[in-house]
């Protein structure tokens, strides 16, 4: 059932993210197109550093709006399918809560994974035309720096790059249930305006998490002193290890919010 | 809960073993050792300075105004100290005044990229060091005897200091963006060679050519640094511009414990709440699936909880 249920949410999201994915692709073509005789400095009228400005805010933007389309699209999906006058009908479906839960879950997660996937091709994509022909180095010493830093870690180099992985994952997993919880309390908190007060609780409880999470990085430059004097070997396995200790901690977060969400969806639900 | 019991003996198992393995292989002092390759970085291949082949105007951005110590000068430092590869520098550089002022300049291990190239002679090995900080493309060169760079800690005296040749502060432009503070430059004959490095040179010729002439009102002749208070306005520019909690210049311990206090308490308390909260929650529902996702919870903080105590260890064990 939980496939079924995935193909329907991510139907209903993907309907109209190709649309914004496609229009990022192409608008970091262009912006690509116009930039690259700039870069190359080639003979170009004045206007030319005024249309390069443009396009590079354009490029900007679709970048921005792709990421904001598709957080936006899954919160409606979240709140249309749960808490409108759908939710009546979602709930008398024959499944589990926690199947509900999952598939927005995962729907979630593969659009926002999406979505930064497909900021990276138009980021390469603007890079290579950009480049193009005569700047062909700059691509070459990227990947000469890429190569001399898998030596330099050796085995670690997967290791790290593993870490990396999950922390995405938990990060993208992390956000979405975020943005569902904040839904969820809205829709049970307010009798009228769910959306804005879901909205209001998102912005409110994301810039305290924002500023907590800019205390913590400040934290850990201030005592940048008090890290280990180790030699290479025990300094690489300190940051596996580092890296290890973000990763539960992440996870250890997104699991409480998860049953906190179950909890909330299972006992707690006003349709109102 | 038997389950979970065991499970959790089982992670202080192997999160002790991942400790204990650490310890054995920790070594408290020598980080330089017989077995440095040549290292080409970046396509960079840094080349060997000799005190002969130094051109001052090569390395002095200071519209070629070369600073060099004369006698008076000189004996106006009472000790000079050159730290090579102590615990937390890589090279630290300290001189006290007559007058009390003391100045100390240090590049920290964890700022630097160490790169080390070999050089096999005939009779004498030496070593050359370059440091490349990763945050504002500074380098340096230091250039010693191997049998100087084995984890010792070497001071120079002040017999040595007099044998050195040139000392410079550098100062660029911090309202433009550039190297404001850039270094020093002690050369010791047939001792140390304590040089800014070539390409760094460069870099800052190339910036100076782009923004013109240099704001030199921030430029510090090194006899003025006897003056306490220009050293102290100098020691706060350079705060303004690194900011204090960035590493290079950090001395404060007070916001250092600060710190420790905050991060300790998120990664530590936070687990541990979350824990003793859904160790509770789990015990009173009777639902499979709470059951089950309390218990989740409750690993992932212990894991966290461990991982972190095994940090702690080795950063002890290590220290």
């Amino acid at each position: 059932m939980l496939k079924k249920l995935l193909k329907y949410d991510l139907k209903s999201i993907f309907k109209l993210w190709w649309i914004a994915a496609a229009a990022s692709v192409l608008v970091a073509t262009i912006a690509g197109v116009f930039i690259s005789p700039m870069i190359n400095g080639k003979d170009l009228p004045d206007f030319a550093p005024l249309m390069g400005i443009f396009f590079w805010m354009l490029f900007m933007m679709s970048l921005t709006a792709l990421i904001l389309l598709s957080e936006v699209l899954i919160f409606i999906r979240f709140y249309k399918n749960f808490f409108s006058d759908e939710g009546y009908l979602t709930f008398t479906l024959p499944v589990k809560r926690s199947e509900l839960l999952n598939s927005k879950l995962i729907s979630g997660v593969l659009t926002t994974a999406a979505s930064y996937v497909v900021c990276f091709i138009d980021i390469c994509v603007f890079i290579f035309i950009v480049n193009f022909g005569s700047n062909i180095e700059t691509i070459q010493t990227f990947f000469k720096i890429i190569s001399q830093i898998i030596k330099q870690l050796g085995a670690y180099s997967i290791i790290y790059a593993l870490e990396f992985l999950a922390i995405a994952v938990l990060i993208a997993i992390g956000s979405v249930l975020f943005m569902y919880i904040c839904i969820t309390i809205g829709s049970i908190i307010a009798k009228k305006g769910k959306v804005v007060v879901a909205i209001g609780i998102y912005y409110g409880v994301s810039s305290a998490i924002g500023f907590s999470i800019f205390m913590f990085l400040i934290s850990l430059a201030g005592a940048s002193d008090w890290f280990p004097n180790m030699n290479d070997s025990e300094e690489k396995l300190f940051l596996a290890l580092l890296f290890l200790l973000v990763i539960a901690f992440i996870f250890m977060v997104c699991t409480a919010v998860y049953t906190w969400q179950y909890y909330l969806l299972d006992r707690k639900l006003n349709l109102n | 809960m038997k389950k979970l019991i065991a499970l959790i003996l089982s992670l202080i198992c192997i999160m002790s073993a991942i400790s204990f393995s650490a310890f054995a292989e920790s070594n408290d002092t020598v980080t330089l050792s017989d077995d440095f390759q040549s290292f080409e970085y970046f396509g960079e291949t840094y080349v060997r300075i000799n005190s002969t082949e130094v051109d001052m105007n090569d390395v002095n951005i200071e519209d070629g105004v070369k600073v060099e110590l004369n006698e008076t000068q000189r004996e106006s430092i009472k000790k000079a100290e050159v730290y090579l590869n102590t615990k937390k520098t890589l090279a630290s550089v300290s001189l006290t005044f007559i007058d009390g002022a003391y100045f100390t300049a240090d590049f920290m291990k964890e700022d630097c990229l160490p790169i080390y190239e070999k050089y096999s002679g005939d009779d004498v090995e030496e070593y050359e060091i370059c440091i490349n900080n990763i945050y504002y493309d500074e380098g340096v060169a230091t250039l010693a005897k191997k049998s100087e760079l084995r984890g010792k800690k070497t001071t120079l005296t002040l017999g040595d200091f007099y044998e050195s040749s040139d000392f410079e502060i550098v100062a660029g432009s911090r309202k433009e963006n550039i190297y404001f503070y850039k270094g020093k430059l002690l050369i010791f004959s047939d001792k140390f060679y304590f040089i800014e490095n070539e390409l760094l040179s460069e870099e800052v010729k190339e910036a100076i050519d782009y923004y013109g002439e240099i704001d030199t009102s921030v430029s510090f002749p090194a006899w003025e640094i006897t003056n306490p208070a220009l050293l102290e306005k100098l020691k706060q520019a350079t705060d303004e511009y690194y900011g204090e909690s960035w590493g290079v210049y950090y001395t404060d311990n007070e916001t250092e414990i600060m710190a420790l206090l905050f991060i300790v308490s998120v990664l530590l308390l936070l687990p541990i709440g979350v824990f003793v909260v859904f160790l509770i929650l789990f015990k009173h529902s009777r639902k499979r699936i709470y059951r089950k996702l309390c218990l989740t919870v409750s690993i992932a903080a212990i894991f966290e909880i461990l991982v972190l105590i095994s940090l702690i260890v080795m950063h002890f064990v290590c220290k």
